[in-house]
């Protein structure tokens, strides 16, 4: 509205004495041609009856004469007729040449006074020039008739004429005024209107604020910056210098959970916050306006030597519960009114309902965070032949927790079960329900189920536990000794598999659709080579999903990534995850899993295992697995295999006290020569017990040649068998 | 996880049968031989252990059986195992000596008729 104000002096000023091109923009159209059209025909009438009873004309007196008339009779009926467009400029030369005509007449006639002349010229300027114009020329004109009196040359006409001169000025000058008088008017009528307009659409922006604040899609901002935001709002619509949201505590007092402009806090935020403001507004569950800020409790000095004046405060509640309080503030004086407590009061309870919700997601969020970590923080199962790394990296700021899992089950005999899948949704709900898939699907791999019958089951579970429910799922077996793949697929994206020779493909999959999507599922499989010391990558969309770029981009970008990056697990995992950022904001979350074979070679291995009786089954399944590699019948598996299983049930038994240890198991093989070294890093102990003893005998049984060393350091059990040669054990 | 064996138990003719599946080694030797041995009871006359289902046994499965026969020896109660021939649990508990101690049969049949002979199972 001020600069509205300024606009309107500024008008009328340069209307007077600057230069205006748009002096007659807006000017009242349909009078001024009715105006002009009535003076039109009445000058016409006038000259009607000049030539009629004035004094005798000459033949080109008459024709004039005529002319003035017919032309002043066409020109009222062109101007009374509005199908014809006339523009001010025509209006204004119209009027012009109507004044001209009398005088052209008396001319004519030889009764022409030069004063007249004058006459013209003065209201040309008045009604035609712009202002600052009219008022050089008609000062100038003054001027040079003035001159003559000062030479004192002056004779009687002389005398007359400069009379006329200057009384005719005059009138330029008045009219002049006038018509500056009539501009400003119209200016100020104009700058009435803008002010109108810049009234409604601020009264549209408080509207807009007002619903900006009761904005529900505002929940998805974490608290902070929510509340930050509605602070600028208000102090926009408000016109105040700052706010504050505080937060009541248990404890009494209050704490700041955001501030803006004068009362912002720069750095950390204080702890407890005391004052007698915030407590009344608490107390009194009303608002409260301070219009002169006195110091006294740690509150009040604050806003005092931050430069407040006033305050209005008005208290956040939820039922009748009390959240805290919202106050806004002001440098300068000023005596807050009960609209702008009211208003200030709406946007309370919408702060006390977005504090509200926005606890409550937090809340959410974070046991949904904690559950995803927990359920994927479970340890991977040892696999001796592979090496395996996995991610889980949540999506960007302000967003909840999606449903994306991985996991890796031990299927035994050289199998693994590789999986990856993804519940559709976010948040508490969808990490629960991925906790129940991964459980149950795990259930399902172990009972020895092909993958395609393991989607089917956990279709039908997803489909009977929960509705509106959908995920999508991965699942393959991995065996490592036909070196296969099977893969069953349920909406899911394809497997990566990178190979020894730094080449990457994507492995067919069937398209079928995600669990519980349809309500008859079948998922078929499909079973694809897999060269040793592949490794293979697992992964949910986050990983290979861009705005605005198609999936078939993702995955041919990520296929190239990892042929041009590293082969191990971990390191793999690591480049695909700075890749992610690398891309900037991650929108979804993102499960990623490699699995690289290993494969034993052929002529040894070293593997280290916790010494605990339940890695026994391990051992024999790696020991089985290698010497299967190369020819040797069942009794010389069997017999290597129990005689190795002795040795580390010894390492386990007497070697250890109680808590975290390890043995270490060598093997080697030269053609038929096989020799298996167990040692262990313990103290030895003598066997306990009745019958404890038989495990060195057994090995000695089993085996051509075996070697116990006990040192302080620990024992070395050396096992050798040629296979081959003996028909049994 | 899949248990690594299983049992399961059943009476047939005043004898008790033992059947095992899986692999036996020491982390479930002892809990098998305890579930085993409780599982006869006194009015038996003895015990069958079918290992048909077994794959593999090591010394901790020898010391099951060895203790069980021992336990049950104490009851006069017998005890009989069904083991296939050629096959490496067979060739494993011959060569700890458990050929007559452990009375080796290859069918169900043949150990019920060891387990209702006269004579022990010594032989």
């Amino acid at each position: 509205m001020k600069i509205s104000d300024r606009g309107r002096d500024f008008g009328a000023l340069r209307v007077l004495f600057l230069q205006d091109d748009d002096a007659y923009a807006g000017a009242d159209m349909p009078t001024v041609r009715l105006a002009a059209a009535v003076l039109l025909g009445l000058h016409g009438l006038l000259a009607l009856a000049f030539l009629l009873l004035g004094p005798p004309l000459g033949g080109i007196g008459w024709v004039i004469g005529g002319g003035v008339v017919i032309g002043s009779a066409a020109g009222t009926f062109w101007l009374s007729n509005e199908r014809w467009d006339a523009t001010f400029n025509q209006l204004l030369a119209l009027s012009y040449v109507g004044l001209a005509a009398p005088v052209a007449l008396q001319a004519v006639t030889g009764q022409f006074e030069p004063y007249q002349l004058l006459f013209l010229v003065w209201v040309g300027c008045g009604a035609v020039q712009p202002a600052r114009r009219a008022v050089l020329f008609l000062g100038g004109l003054a001027t040079a008739a003035l001159v003559p009196v000062l030479t004192q040359s002056v004779s009687g006409e002389v005398r007359e004429a400069i009379a006329w001169s200057v009384l005719f000025s005059a009138v330029g000058l008045v009219l002049t005024a006038y018509v500056s008088y009539v501009r400003t008017q119209r200016i100020e009528l104009r700058s009435g209107e803008s002010d109108a307009r810049a009234v409604a659409r601020a009264a549209t922006q408080r509207v807009r604020d007002l619903q900006w604040v009761t904005d529900a899609t505002l929940s998805h901002l974490p608290l902070e910056e929510l509340l930050g935001e509605l602070l600028r709002r208000i102090a926009g619509a408000l016109e105040v210098d700052g706010g504050a949201v505080l937060l009541s505590e248990h404890s009494g007092g209050f704490t700041e959970a955001a501030s803006r402009g004068v009362v912002e806090t720069d750095g950390p935020r204080p702890g407890q916050i005391t004052g007698a403001f915030p407590e009344r507004i608490a107390t009194d569950r009303s608002a409260l306006a301070v219009e002169r800020v006195e110091g006294g409790e740690p509150f009040e000095t604050h806003l005092k030597q931050a430069g407040v004046e006033s305050l209005l405060g008005v208290p956040l509640l939820v039922g009748d519960q009390i959240l805290g309080v919202l106050y806004v503030a002001t440098r300068s004086r000023r005596r807050f009114t009960d609209g702008d407590a009211s208003f200030l009061q709406l946007v309370g309870d919408r702060v006390a309902l977005a504090v509200e919700r926005t606890r409550m997601f937090e809340d959410e969020r974070h046991i949904a965070g904690t559950l995803q970590r927990s359920l994927l923080g479970d340890v991977l199962p040892v696999i001796p032949d592979a090496a395996m790394a996995v991610r889980y990296v949540p999506g960007g700021a302000g967003m909840e927790v999606g449903g994306d899992w991985y996991d890796v089950i031990d299927l035994r005999d050289g199998k693994v079960g590789l999986v990856i899948g993804d519940v559709v949704g976010r948040g508490l709900r969808a990490a629960s329900l991925m906790g129940k898939l991964r459980t149950a699907l795990q259930a399902y791999a172990l009972e020895g189920h092909a993958p395609a019958a393991v989607l089917e089951r956990l279709h039908h579970l997803l489909e009977g536990q929960a509705k509106d429910a959908i995920a999508t799922v991965l699942y393959l077996v991995l065996d490592a000794d036909k070196r296969t793949v099977d893969i069953a697929n349920a909406g899911h994206l394809p497997p990566l598999v990178r190979d020894e020779d730094n080449t990457a493909h994507y492995l067919p999959v069937a398209q079928s659709p995600p669990l519980a999507a349809v309500p008859y599922a079948r998922y078929e499989e499909r079973q694809a080579k897999i060269a040793p010391a592949s490794t293979v990558i697992l992964f949910t969309d986050g990983l290979v999903e861009r705005r605005g770029e198609s999936l078939q981009v993702g995955l041919d970008n990520l296929c190239r990534a990892v042929e041009a990056g590293p082969a191990e697990p971990e390191a793999l995992c690591e480049a695909a995850v700075a890749r992610l950022e690398d891309a900037g904001a991650l929108e979804d979350d993102v499960a990623l899993l490699a699995y690289k074979l290993e494969p034993f070679p052929e002529g040894g291995f070293s593997l280290d295992f916790p010494a605990e009786p339940e890695v026994l089954a391990m051992v024999r399944r790696v020991i089985e697995r290698w010497l299967g590699q190369a020819p040797a019948s069942a009794s010389d598996i069997y017999a290597i295999k129990a005689a190795t299983i002795e040795a580390c049930a010894n390492a386990i038994e007497h070697a250890y006290r109680p808590g975290d240890a390890a043995f270490r198991v060598e093997t080697a093989r030269s053609g038929a020569d096989v020799s298996v070294t167990v040692t262990d890093f313990g103290e030895w102990r003598e066997p306990r017990g009745d019958g404890r003893g038989r495990g060195l005998g057994l090995m000695e049984a089993l085996m051509d040649s075996t070697d116990v060393a006990r040192t302080v350091e620990g024992s070395k059990v050396a096992l050798r068998r040629r296979v081959g040669e003996r028909q049994a054990l | 996880m899949r248990p690594l064996a299983q049992l399961t138990l059943d009476e047939h003719r005043e004898t008790m049968i033992a059947r095992l599946e899986g692999e036996i080694d020491l982390s479930n030797a002892e809990a098998l031989r305890h579930q085993i041995v409780e599982a006869v009871p006194n009015h038996a006359l003895g015990l069958i252990v079918d290992l048909t289902g077994v794959s593999y046994l090591d010394s901790s499965g020898v010391r099951l059986l060895f203790d069980t026969a021992r336990r049950l020896e104490r009851r006069q109660q017998r005890l009989a195992t069904i083991v296939p021939a050629a096959s490496p649990v067979r060739e494993l508990l011959v060569l700890v000596g458990g050929t007559g101690r452990l009375g080796l049969h290859e069918s169900l049949d043949a150990a019920l008729a060891g387990v209702h002979a006269d004579e022990g199972p010594e032989g």
